[in-house]
């Protein structure tokens, strides 16, 4: 194992055979034992996340070809995947069970796709980024009509399999725009061509585009709602996790990479699509009545603040937006937990009246809500400020005090929805009185406390998680 | 010693962390009955807290005391940093004290089982306002500003009345849009700051703020940035719509805190932030904000006059007294230029602080009053009352001394404050001076009108007649407020001591 290559890509490797692995255990027990694929699947993120942690070069390092990066930011946000699968399936287990998709294709499927995002992160030339990223797309299609006969599910992944494929196809002909104007495929390669011909920056608007898309940036968010609302909770969470990572990761690997030269021109592209993206997410957030749809409106708007941190990077550099990307993934996170925990079967609990009265039936859940909702809305002392801050600190620095405001007045606009959250916990009486049901494992229980309870400890002292950022630049 | 007493983190932290405590037990039925008095005591215990700081107070100088640096997130150059001045330490024992009253009258105004969680809001929310007063970095700041705003909100829309959650949502998003500008500005300062060669925690520092060079148009913007979250907080004319609205919807507490500490921490603001970083800008729309200042005098003591709910009328009359701070505060950036002005100002800034501790102790008394009424009638309407005197003759005495004191009268709390704003707005000029005296006479109208209609005259509700006077409780918390109101009225000089060394040094960044 002394040979540099396999150690980069040990992690994967790892994951590969455990996908395989799982896929075949369930298919030999004949689904007899269900929770063996389950804890398997535990035990390999638990082994990879040791496995990348350890294999970790002590300085950046980049194989085959150039195509793919070990370095500290790729091996944290790797680690914060693992992270974010493992509390996705612990909080599902009881929710996956009760609905009939607790089956090896599911876990083998998620892990997959975990692949694909890995690659993503580490992929430094745009070959190994379009492979990774359709290696992560396509299993999340299926993920979501894992419920059988289920219309909503058909029609929620066929939207999504769609504009990914628009997505894919965007990207795929901005990645043969470049090529045509620099030839070269690797993104060091295309920024020491020091081209800043239009034909370069026209691919660089296509890639962009795509970009944009997996994020769900306005204009290109349409799907982003429907996907939100149409896929069981489960698969919602992990279309609202993870893909922002990793797609937040491709942007940093492209900007600071391949497009360094031409910063000026995709920074406007960014502040459009950031301003933009803030705006309609907040104020479209308000008129849901499905609270799944309005974390999804939530999600543009978050998305526009992470788009406006990498707008601002070359003067800030990229600590605020990684910070955001962090922070909004487990405030998210949280949010849909508390959904989760709140359903039975049969019922989605996926109305926001659902939460009419909540602080009565279960005092606590409604509190750990209460802290996820003002850290979404960016309410101090919750992590959300923080994160906010920062983004905004950097738009200043970077001279653009008026685009700071402007996102300021949408995200006061947008705080209302998140209120109305609260106001229907707190304010109102429940419409039934019988305590919530058990339809989550003691272990589950546990981590939504604690997944809410850290927007708070975090938000006290936030510097923690700031270093673990600042390191990842390094 | 070495090993210092970390006060202030005290008085922050310890009904914070007791307030969530007993959130947490409030579910445990005979737990919390058991805890009957604990809000109380930490209550007592804040008390102690603020006498130790004044007790190692120094008088005479504008320093910031009993400093605490702790780093909190040094990358980004902000710190953990807490101190008091003149101004913060007089504000903070104010918050202090009108919590202790909250609990006392919470005692038989809030049912029994909600009682635990009713005193934890309030203590959680006592320890976040005095953050505001204590901390010396911006960003901390802006932190504890906005955190306050989570407990409020929570206390008017659970325990307020019919139209609570329109009158809480007006408050919150009016609040949370006034201070967007004033994070933007904060952000902005921090640039500059920086770009000067400023660099680790003092780039968040309020005071090297204070220190900063702006030109004129800068000033000219960031004022406007700086005002928008204090004119929204203090209020005034023409943004204190949210405040009849949450004032009257709040429970008796909510309205208290409100009225008494929320208010402040706009005029405190101005104070800290706007008056000392941008004085050019303060002294060039110095006209328009004393005319939209004694717009709020004489246009809302008229409106003032007209109100038939008990608690509009408190909350009207509040934004009146709340246009003497802005007054004097303009006055004072106005007439900096003049012969003799900083002596004015100093009168000015003087006049608009103690106008401040005035009405936090004399609304926080007419609202404990209200409550007291209505935690008896259930209603708030004028017309339903009337020779309350004759069964509650106790509470019909102590209205009185507080109702004198809201009109101004001399030998209260109430006269010395808007004395001082009216001398000094004086040198500001005649007519100025002439309209804010003005409130003197309305304000004796609306009061003295519905003391008439609440406590003279027939008996018209049935429900009158079966009113008892005060339970001890009450008798207490009305009997603190009175002794404040009458001790400060005829002997404000403690207060001006301790407040001498900031005023002037405020006075003295004004003529820079």
């Amino acid at each position: 194992m002394n040979n540099p290559l396999l150690l980069a890509i040990a992690p994967e490797m790892f994951l590969t055979i455990m996908a395989c692995v799982i896929l075949l255990a369930d298919v030999c027990t004949k689904g007899r034992t269900k929770t063996l694929a389950y804890n398997l699947t535990l035990l390999t993120l638990l082994a990879v996340a040791f496995i990348t942690i350890f294999t970790l070069p002590i300085t950046s390092t980049a194989v085959f070809n150039n195509s793919f990066i070990v370095d500290r930011f790729a091996c944290n946000l790797k680690v914060i995947l693992y992270v974010l699968v493992a509390s996705i399936l612990i909080y599902s287990r009881l929710y996956m069970r009760e609905r009939d998709f607790f089956t090896g294709e599911f876990f083998a499927l998620t892990l997959l796709s975990l692949l694909g995002m890995m690659f993503v992160i580490s992929s430094s030339n745009f070959l190994s980024l379009y492979l990774g990223l359709e290696l992560f797309v396509l299993p999340l299609y299926a993920l979501i009509v894992m419920v059988k006969h289920q219309s909503r599910y058909i029609e929620a992944a066929i939207k999504y399999f769609v504009i990914g494929s628009l997505g894919s196809g965007l990207l795929l002909y901005g990645i043969s725009l470049v090529y045509g104007a620099t030839g070269a495929i690797d993104y060091v390669v295309v920024a020491s061509s020091m081209s800043s011909s239009p034909l370069l920056i026209l691919g660089m608007i296509f890639v962009v585009a795509g970009v944009a898309l997996e994020f769900g940036a306005v204009p290109f968010h349409m799907w982003l709602p429907d996907v939100y609302e149409g896929s069981p909770t489960t698969v919602t969470m992990l279309v609202g996790t993870l893909p922002k990572i990793a797609v937040f990761a491709l942007s940093y690997r492209l900007l600071t990479l391949a497009f360094p030269n031409i910063a000026p021109q995709w920074q406007q592209l960014f502040m459009i699509l950031a301003l933009a993206s803030i705006a309609l997410g907040n104020v479209m957030g308000i008129a849901q009545t499905n609270i799944k749809r309005m974390l999804a409106y939530s999600t543009i708007g978050h998305i526009g603040f992470i788009l406006l941190g990498l707008f601002a990077a070359p003067v800030a550099g990229f600590t605020p937006a990684i910070f955001y990307t962090i922070v909004y993934a487990f405030m998210v996170l949280a949010a849909f937990a508390v959904i989760m925990r709140l359903t039975h079967v049969g019922f989605e609990a996926d109305a926001i009246a659902d939460f009419k009265g909540l602080t009565q039936r279960d005092p606590w859940l409604a509190f750990v809500m209460l802290l996820v909702m003002f850290a979404l809305s960016g309410m101090p002392p919750l992590i959300g400020f923080y994160a906010k801050l920062q983004i905004l600190q950097a738009v200043v620095n970077a001279g653009y005090a008026w685009a700071a405001i402007v996102a300021m007045i949408f995200t006061v606009i947008g705080a209302f929805y998140y209120l109305r959250i609260i106001w229907f916990m707190y304010f109102t009486e429940p419409k039934q009185i019988e305590p919530i049901s058990q339809e989550m494992s003691f272990l589950g229980k546990v981590l939504v406390s604690g997944n809410g309870i850290l927007l708070l400890l975090v938000g006290i002292y936030p510097a923690s998680l700031l270093y673990v950022c600042i390191s990842m630049l390094k | 010693m070495t090993a210092q007493l970390n006060i202030l983190s005290l008085i922050i932290w310890t009904p914070v962390l007791a307030g969530l405590m007993f959130l947490l037990l409030a579910r445990h039925v005979t737990l919390s009955n058991k805890l009957r008095y604990a809000p109380l005591l930490i209550s007592l215990l804040s008390v102690a807290y603020i006498t130790f700081a004044f007790y190692n107070f120094t008088l005479n100088t504008a320093q910031m005391q009993l400093q605490e640096h702790i780093m909190w997130m040094p990358t980004l150059g902000i710190e953990y940093a807490l101190g008091v001045d003149g101004f913060a330490i007089l504000l903070t024992a104010l918050t202090i004290f009108m919590t202790l009253l909250v609990i006392l009258a919470a005692f038989t105004h809030v049912k029994r089982e909600q009682f635990l969680t009713y005193c934890a809001s309030f203590l959680i929310m006592q320890g976040l306002m005095c953050g505001v007063f204590l901390a010396t970095d911006a960003i901390l700041f802006y932190v504890f500003f906005e955190a306050m705003m989570i407990p409020m909100f929570l206390i008017i829309g659970i325990w307020g009345a019919e139209n609570r959650i329109y009158a809480t949502f007006k408050f919150m998003l009016y609040t949370l849009f006034g201070s967007l500008f004033f994070l933007i500005a904060l952000l902005y300062l921090h640039k500059v700051a920086t770009s000067n060669g400023l660099i680790g925690t003092e780039s968040f520092a309020i005071a090297s703020f204070q220190n900063l060079t702006l030109d004129l148009a800068t000033q000219k913007w960031l004022f406007w940035a700086i005002l928008i979250a204090f004119a929204v907080k203090i209020p005034m004319w023409p943004v204190h719509t949210w405040l009849p609205d949450a004032h009257t919807e709040a429970p008796t507490g909510g309205s208290m805190i409100l009225a008494a500490i929320t208010l402040k921490i706009g005029g405190y603001g101005m104070l800290r932030f706007l008056l000392p970083i941008v004085p050019a800008g303060c002294a060039f729309f110095a006209n328009t904000i004393i005319i939209l200042s004694l717009v709020a005098i004489a246009y809302i003591s008229l409106i003032t006059l007209v109100q038939q709910d008990l608690k509009k009328l408190v909350a009207y009359s509040s934004i009146a007294h709340m246009g003497f701070v802005t007054l004097g505060l303009f006055v004072a950036c106005k007439v900096i230029t003049v012969n003799n002005g900083p002596q004015i100002a100093v009168t000015g800034i003087d006049g608009a602080v103690l106008q401040m501790l005035a009405h936090g102790f004399i609304s926080g008394a007419m609202f404990l009053c209200v409550g007291i009424l209505y935690v008896r009638m259930h209603t708030r309407a004028i017309n339903q009352y009337g020779g309350v005197v004759n069964t509650m003759p106790l509470y019909a005495s102590f209205l009185m001394l507080f109702a004198l004191a809201n009109v101004g009268m001399p030998g209260t709390i109430g006269f010395v404050g808007e004395f001082f704003v009216i001398l000094a707005t004086f040198k500001a000029g005649f007519w100025y001076a002439l309209i804010a005296s003005s409130s003197l006479v309305l304000g004796v109208a609306y009061t003295l009108w519905m003391y008439k209609r609440v406590v003279f005259g027939e008996v018209v509700n049935h429900a009158v007649t079966a009113l008892s006077d005060l339970s001890i409780n009450e008798k207490i918390a009305c009997a603190l407020l009175a002794a404040a109101v009458i001790l400060f009225g005829v002997w404000p000089n403690p207060l001006l001591n301790v407040m001498r060394g900031s005023s002037q040094q405020l006075a003295m960044q004004l003529s820079k």
